[in-house]
C-alpha cells in the first residue's frame, strides 16, 4: 500500500492567486505591524502594569504588586480633581474660540482681494512656530512691566496700568487659552478654507437668485456645507487641547499658586517625571486617553457626521 | 411678467477677451427666447448678467421700463434653473422648493400649499421628503424647475440640461403656456433652441449674430456663422462671382452657374454661396439632362433621409436623395438646386447679401401658432 502525500513546501511561486495576494499582504504589513506592536503595544501593556505594580529599584522599573491602589487614589486626590476641572476649562473655551476664529479667518481669506495669497501663507505662521518660540514670544509680549500688549492697552486707554497676564487665578489659565488658540486656530482656518473652496458656486448663486441675503446664504448654504468639516476641526482642536502641555510648561510651570494652570496632562507629567511616581502618572495618562476617546466618540456619532460619510 | 431690454450690454472678465460685446436686444413680455451658441459664445454670460450673478462691464439692462443693471440678484426677482441644478443638498425636495417662499416670510400653511401645487404640476408630488442625492438627474431638474417657478417671479429663466428629451421640451413649452412668463433658455443644442424658442438669439464670440423667429434663423441665416452653425449636416459653400442680368443675379464659378432670385440685387463681385444639403436634390443622370452633373462619392443616412456626397469638378456637394431614387456610389448623378433656398454671403465679412423675404407675421410666437 502506498500513501502519497503532497509535500507542502514553502514555495511562493506555486501559490494560488488568492494565496499569493495574502502572502504579499503579510510581507508588506509586517514591518508596520512590528513598529506598532513595538512602539504602541508594548508601552501600552507596560504602562498598564505600572499602574498595578509598586516602585522598583530604579524609576520606571516594575516593583511588587500593589493592586488597584493607584486607581483608587484618584477618588481622594484633590489635585486630580482640580486638574480635571481645569482641563475642561482649557478645552471648552479653546474649542469655541478656535472654531469661531478659524471660520472667520477662512471666510475672509476666501474673498477675492489683492494680497490674498500672501495673507493665506501668513495665516499658517502661528501653527508652524515651535511651541517654545511661541512661549518665549508671548512671555515678552505679555510681560507685566515691559510687554508690548500692556503698552498698547495703556496707550489705547483701556486700562491705566499694565495687566498682569501671568499673575491672576484663574486669569492666567485663560491667558494660556488665548495663546493656545492663537497657535492652533490657523489649522482649523485652513481646513475650513479648503472646504469653502469645494462649496458649489451654483448653489450659492441659486440662493442669491432665490432672494437670500448674505447672512441667510451663510446660514442655509455655507454653514450646512461646512458642518462636517467644523465637527472634524472641533475634534482636532479638542484632542490638541486635551494634550496641551508645552505652553503650560514653558509659560507658567503650572502656577501661579500651587496648581492653578495644571491640566491632567501636565499633572501626569509632574507625577511621572518630577515625583517619579510612574504608577500614578500612568493612571493619569489613562484618564486623559479615556477622555480623548470618549469625546471623539461622542462627536463622531453625531447624525451629520455619519450621514456625510454615507453620502460620500 | 416683464419684457427684457438689453442695451449695448458688455462683459469682459478680468484680463480676458470680451465674453459679451454690445448686445442690444428686446425680448417681449411672455416670449420664450432661446440663446443659442457654441461654447464660449457668451450665452451663459448673458444669462448671468440677466440674473445679476455677474455685473456688466458696460451697458444697461431693463425689465419693462425699470433699469436693473446694478440691482443685486436677491432683489431682481428673476428665477433660474442652473445646469447643475444648484439644489441645497441638506434640504428635502419640499424644503428646496419652499426656500424662496421662506425667505419671503410666507406663512407655513400657504407655503405648503404652493409647494404641493408646483410639485403636482411637475409630477414630483411623491418626492417631497427625499433629499437631492436620492433623486435621478431628471427628478433633480424638476425640483430645480419647481424652485424657480414657485414664487411666480417676473422672469423664470431656464438653463436646463442639454440632453433634454423631447418630452421635457414639450413640458417646458407647456409650463411656459401655463405661467405666461418670459422664458430665456440657454443652450448649445440647436434642436432644443429651434424646438422650444419663439425666437432664437444666436451668439458667437460674444457678439449677436442673429435674433429672429426660430423658423427664420434656419431658413434665412443672417451670416455665414449662423448658416454653418445650424443644420445637422454642414452647409455647402461655394466661392464665385456675381453678375447682374436684369432682374436676376447669376452666381458663377468653374463648376457652377446658378440664378439667384433676389429682391434687391447685390452689387456684382465675388461672393460665397451657401446651400443646405436639403435644398439640393440628387437624381440619377439621364442622357440629355441639363442639370449639373457629378459622381456620387458616398451615401449617408441621416434619419429619416438619405444624403449623397457628389463630386462636381473640385467641389464635394452634399445633397438630398429623394425617396426611391436609384442612386449608387460611383455612378453619375445630377444636382437640382432649389432657387429660393440659396444664400449669398460676403466672402470677407460673412454678412448675408441677398435680403430675406419680409417676415409674414411680426412675432415668432404667432408664426409658431399658425404652423401648429
Amino acid at each position: 500500500m502506498t500513501v502519497t502525500t503532497r509535500r507542502r513546501t514553502w514555495n511562493p511561486s506555486k501559490l494560488t492567486i488568492r494565496g499569493e495576494q495574502r502572502f504579499h499582504a503579510v510581507i508588506f504589513l509586517l514591518p508596520t505591524a512590528a513598529i506598532i506592536v513595538g512602539l504602541v503595544g508594548y508601552p501600552l501593556i507596560y504602562s498598564l502594569l505600572l499602574t498595578v505594580r509598586g516602585e522598583g529599584d530604579l524609576p520606571g522599573e516594575l516593583g511588587p504588586w500593589v493592586g488597584l491602589a493607584n486607581w483608587t487614589h484618584l477618588t481622594s486626590d484633590a489635585v486630580f480633581r482640580q486638574s480635571f476641572v481645569q482641563t475642561i476649562l482649557y478645552v471648552v473655551p479653546s474649542c469655541t474660540a478656535a472654531v469661531i476664529l478659524g471660520l472667520v479667518a477662512a471666510l475672509i481669506l476666501n474673498q477675492d482681494f489683492p494680497g490674498r495669497r500672501i495673507a493665506r501663507a501668513c495665516l499658517l505662521i502661528p501653527w508652524a512656530l515651535p511651541p517654545v518660540v511661541v512661549a518665549a514670544m508671548f512671555e515678552w509680549l505679555l510681560d507685566s512691566r515691559r510687554g508690548l500688549m500692556g503698552f498698547f492697552i495703556t496707550q489705547l486707554g483701556i486700562s491705566d496700568h499694565y495687566p498682569a497676564f501671568f499673575g491672576g487665578i484663574p486669569g492666567t489659565l485663560f491667558t494660556l487659552v488665548g495663546v493656545h488658540v492663537w497657535k492652533t486656530f490657523p489649522l482649523l482656518a485652513i481646513m475650513f478654507l479648503v472646504a469653502l473652496q469645494y462649496l458649489p458656486q451654483e448653489t450659492v448663486q441659486a440662493a442669491r437668485i432665490d432672494g437670500a441675503t448674505m447672512l441667510r446664504r451663510f446660514r442655509y448654504v455655507v454653514l450646512p456645507h461646512l458642518r462636517p468639516t467644523i465637527i472634524a476641526g472641533l475634534i482636532i482642536e479638542l484632542l490638541i487641547t486635551l494634550q496641551l502641555f508645552d505652553l503650560i510648561y514653558a509659560l507658567t510651570g503650572g502656577g501661579p499658586g500651587a496648581y492653578s494652570t495644571y491640566n491632567l496632562y501636565f499633572y501626569a507629567y509632574k507625577n511621572t517625571f518630577e515625583y517619579t511616581d510612574f504608577g500614578y502618572g500612568a493612571v493619569l495618562a489613562y484618564v486623559v486617553s479615556a477622555l480623548v476617546i470618549g469625546f471623539a466618540l461622542i462627536l463622531t456619532r453625531g447624525r451629520s457626521a455619519r450621514s456625510q460619510l454615507a453620502a460620500g | 411678467m416683464a419684457s427684457v431690454r438689453l442695451e449695448r450690454l458688455s462683459k469682459t472678465y478680468r484680463g480676458g477677451v470680451p465674453a459679451l460685446a454690445d448686445l442690444t436686444v428686446t425680448i417681449p413680455n411672455g416670449e420664450f427666447v432661446c440663446i443659442l451658441g457654441p461654447s464660449g459664445s457668451g450665452k451663459s454670460t448673458a444669462l448671468k448678467l440677466l440674473a445679476g450673478i455677474e455685473e456688466a462691464t458696460s451697458g444697461r439692462i431693463f425689465f419693462d421700463d425699470e433699469e436693473v443693471t446694478l440691482t443685486t440678484p436677491e432683489r431682481r426677482d428673476v428665477a433660474m434653473v442652473f445646469q447643475s441644478y444648484g439644489l441645497y443638498p441638506q434640504m428635502t425636495v419640499a424644503e428646496n422648493i419652499a426656500f424662496p417662499l421662506m425667505l419671503r416670510k410666507m406663512p407655513k400653511a400657504e407655503r405648503a400649499r404652493r409647494v404641493e401645487e408646483v410639485c403636482k404640476l411637475l409630477g414630483i408630488g411623491k418626492l417631497l421628503r427625499r433629499y437631492p442625492r436620492q433623486l435621478s438627474g431628471g427628478e433633480r431638474q424638476r425640483v430645480a424647475l419647481g424652485r424657480a417657478i414657485v414664487r411666480n417671479p417676473r422672469e423664470p429663466l431656464s438653463n436646463l440640461d442639454a440632453n433634454l428629451r423631447v418630452s421635457m421640451r414639450q413640458e417646458l413649452r407647456r409650463l411656459h403656456e401655463i405661467l405666461g412668463a418670459t422664458f430665456i433658455y440657454v443652450t448649445h443644442d440647436q434642436d432644443d433652441a429651434l424646438a422650444m424658442g419663439d425666437r432664437v438669439l444666436v451668439l458667437n464670440e460674444g457678439r449677436l449674430q442673429q435674433y429672429d423667429a426660430a423658423t427664420r434663423v434656419y431658413q434665412y441665416p443672417a451670416n455665414r456663422f449662423v448658416a454653418s452653425f445650424l443644420g445637422r449636416l454642414p452647409m455647402n459653400f461655394f466661392v464665385g462671382t456675381l453678375h447682374t442680368r436684369g432682374e436676376i443675379v447669376m452666381f458663377e464659378n468653374a463648376d457652377l452657374r446658378l440664378a439667384v432670385p433676389s429682391g434687391k440685387p447685390p452689387a456684382a463681385g465675388t461672393a460665397t454661396l451657401g446651400v443646405r444639403p436639403d435644398a439640393i436634390v440628387v437624381r440619377a443622370a439621364h442622357p440629355g439632362d441639363e442639370a449639373l452633373a457629378g459622381t456620387v462619392r458616398w451615401l449617408e443616412l441621416v434619419q429619416p433621409d438619405l444624403y449623397a456626397t457628389v463630386e462636381v469638378g473640385s467641389h464635394r456637394i452634399i445633397a438630398k436623395v429623394p425617396e426611391g431614387e436609384p442612386i449608387e456610389v460611383g455612378h453619375a448623378a445630377r444636382l437640382h438646386f432649389a432657387p429660393s433656398k440659396l444664400h449669398l454671403f460676403d466672402p470677407t465679412t460673412g454678412v448675408r447679401l441677398n435680403p430675406p423675404p419680409e417676415e409674414a407675421t411680426p412675432a415668432g410666437r404667432r408664426q409658431r401658432e399658425a404652423l401648429a
